[in-house]
């Protein structure tokens, strides 16, 4: 990709970032019934001034419940990106500087993890338990830890062996303080933005995937983009906008964050190289 | 070994670490420091010379307690090192600094000149103001000659700059003692000078080194006393006027002369062939007591002494003042038509 795509890519998939996290947001302090939403007098009305994006099966304003749509996913996913991000930064920083038997079990444990087939785990899970989706979430973020902490540990470890970390040490810096500050914050944060866009964008997919399927995830009424997407399954060619749109957001989001997160980190990658 | 005359600022005494080893044993241990006394004088500039392998920046870290030990104790400035406290060893660490082999090691590959000097000073002189640090950092660039490339990240500098970058930030801790591990490998013959000239334009009359280097060249030019390592121990330890084939008695050391002075004379002869004449004649089983020079050794063979050699360790004999010599040959008779 030349230098001028990867401009205009990292600007509208920033822009749709941008976009989800205020939408997000805001979504977190509009009160919303979804039963008093419900209206008789207007089924499946086109876009229109009064509903942007028309209304659904059950007359609900579309753009309100897309809009509304995002509290499943929105917090899941930042807790889910930086519990991959945190715990995988530090077991990397900690599993690339230290040795002993700690060390060495917390390796396994990582490789254990590492071994798990995500998406396979995460439905086992749901057929066991039933989980909510932030416990999803957390879990999506676990899974993610020893990715995030092989890259990590690999950094410190080719720092180490050329006695980066020892000289600092000499010079007066703590471990925690080379670790911490040196390595992971000032050079590993391309990496971390990845991942966590990554995880975001994973935990956002699971989530529609699970609603939309219906016996997991978020049920009706509540709003998710995933059971949204859901009614194409009972509107049988009667509108298109009630499930059309969530789909549209769901594919530009993940394609968004996922764009954002590669072209952040190369982008970083290139500046600190 | 004293540092006769001086005040002592470090003294190692019967320091012994080993390598490997691991939970099994499967890699075999290296015996790095094999019982070493050293000690530096306030203000005193030793080089450590020796080939490679021979423990010599391993020693560097152990005064330094960058690596643990098996046994022994180091002091610095009459306290000991190994026993020093978080808030001890942190106000220690101000004092005694070391400037690493790679250099890479010593700088951060994303800082700029600039910011890596700030850094330091807010590490080591949180007194100063923003203001402070600014000046202190000009100051310093100034004295290692870098004032024009604060601006810079390691990438675009050359390695002699990189080696002034963490001797700037090293001088930001007014260090008692710098440990520099081959100040000087890598860099072409012009870096190399105005490194030296750096070193000495830095030393003031409170500042030690320890120089570790193989460059006789900048042995002779900045140190005053020379210590010789082999195989984990220390082997030779005299004034830097006496070193050189005549001066130094050493067997192992008399080779590392006669060695150097044939490269200084472009003779086409190799290191080898000089000393290891006569060596392979006899053969004994060298146990970890003995001279760890015994494989070698042509005057043991000469003098016939070759299996006390290889099984006692030999100690210091004072051949000199401020010289001293760990080896039985110097003490047999018939010594001086050898080697
Ligand atoms: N981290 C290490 N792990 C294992 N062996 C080491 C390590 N560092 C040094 N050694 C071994 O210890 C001995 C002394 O090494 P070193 O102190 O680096 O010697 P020098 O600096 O004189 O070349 C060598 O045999 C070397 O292989
Ligand atoms: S002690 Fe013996 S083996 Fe060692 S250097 Fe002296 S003469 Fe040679
Ligand atoms: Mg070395």
């Amino acid at each position: 990709m030349t230098a001028k795509w990867s401009d205009l890519g990292l600007r509208l998939s920033g822009a749709v970032v941008v976009a989800v996290m205020v939408v997000g947001l805001v979504a977190l302090v509009i009160p919303y019934d979804p039963a008093d939403a419900v209206s008789y007098d207007s089924l499946l009305n086109p876009p229109s001034a009064a509903h942007w994006l028309g209304t659904d099966g059950q007359g609900r304003d579309v753009l309100m419940r897309l809009v509304k749509g995002t509290e499943a996913f929105f917090l899941p996913g930042l807790m889910g990106g930086l519990i991959a991000v945190v715990l995988g930064g530090l077991a990397g920083a900690y599993t690339g500087y230290a040795s002993g038997p700690l060390r060495s079990a917390l390796v396994g444990l990582l490789q254990l993890v590492d071994t798990l087939p995500r998406l396979v785990f995460i439905i086992l899970l749901c057929t066991i338990r039933n989980p909510s989706i932030p416990l999803i979430a957390v879990v999506a973020g676990l899974l993610f830890v020893p990715t995030v902490a092989t890259v990590v540990r690999r950094k410190v470890e080719a720092l180490a062996s050329e006695d980066y970390i020892l000289a600092h040490i000499a010079h007066g810096f703590t471990p925690a303080r080379i670790l911490l500050h040196h390595i992971l914050w000032l050079q590993c944060w391309p990496l971390l933005v990845r991942q966590a866009a990554f995880v975001f964008g994973y935990v956002l997919f699971v989530e529609t995937g699970l609603s939309y399927l219906g016996d997991y995830g978020v049920q009706e009424p509540d709003p998710s983009w995933g059971n949204m997407v859901a009614q194409v399954k009972d509107l049988a060619g009667a509108g298109a906008w009630p499930w059309l749109a969530p789909a549209v957001a769901i594919v530009v989001t993940i394609a968004s964050f996922l764009a954002f997160g590669n072209l952040v980190a190369r982008k970083g990658e290139e500046a600190l190289r | 070994m004293s540092a006769e005359g001086r005040a002592p600022l470090v003294e190692a005494r019967g320091v012994v670490k080993t390598y490997g080893g691991g939970l099994f044993r499967r890699q075999g241990v290296t015996r790095a420091l094999d019982d070493v006394d050293l000690d530096i004088g306030v203000g005193e500039v030793v080089a450590l010379i020796g080939e490679s392998g021979s423990g010599k920046t391993t020693l560097g870290k152990v005064l330094l307690r960058l690596t643990s030990v098996d046994s022994g104790r180091v002091t610095f400035e009459g306290q000991d090192v190994f026993a020093a406290g978080a808030a001890a060893l942190r106000q220690m660490r101000r004092r005694f600094q070391m400037v690493f082999q790679n250099q890479a090691a010593n700088l951060h590959p994303k800082m700029t000149v600039r910011e890596m000097m700030d850094e330091s000073i807010r590490l080591h002189r949180p007194e100063l103001d923003d203001a402070g640090r600014t000046a202190l950092t000009s100051t310093l660039l100034e004295r290692v000659g870098l004032s024009a490339r604060a601006d810079q990240r390691p990438a675009s500098l050359s390695g002699g700059e990189k080696r002034r970058v963490g001797l700037a930030r090293i001088l930001a801790t007014k260090p008692r003692l710098i440990v520099a591990d081959e100040p000087t490998s890598g860099l072409d013959a012009a870096i190399k000078q105005q490194t030296i000239t750096l070193l000495k334009h830095l030393k003031d009359a409170d500042l030690a080194y320890l120089l570790i280097s193989h460059d006789l060249g900048l042995v002779r030019k900045i140190s005053e006393r020379v210590v010789v390592m082999l195989k984990g121990r220390i082997i030779e330890d005299v004034p830097v006027e006496r070193l050189g084939v005549s001066g130094t008695h050493h067997p192992y050391t008399l080779r590392l002369m006669q060695a150097a002075e044939l490269l200084e004379d472009h003779a086409p002869s190799t290191e080898g062939e000089v000393t290891r004449a006569g060596a392979a004649a006899e053969r004994v089983e060298v146990t970890s007591a003995g001279c760890v020079y015994a494989g070698d050794c042509a005057l043991a063979r000469r003098l016939g002494i070759l299996s006390k050699c290889a099984s006692e360790r030999p100690q210091f004999v004072d051949v000199g003042e401020r010289h001293r010599v760990a080896c039985f040959g110097l003490t047999e008779p018939g010594r001086e038509s050898n080697v």
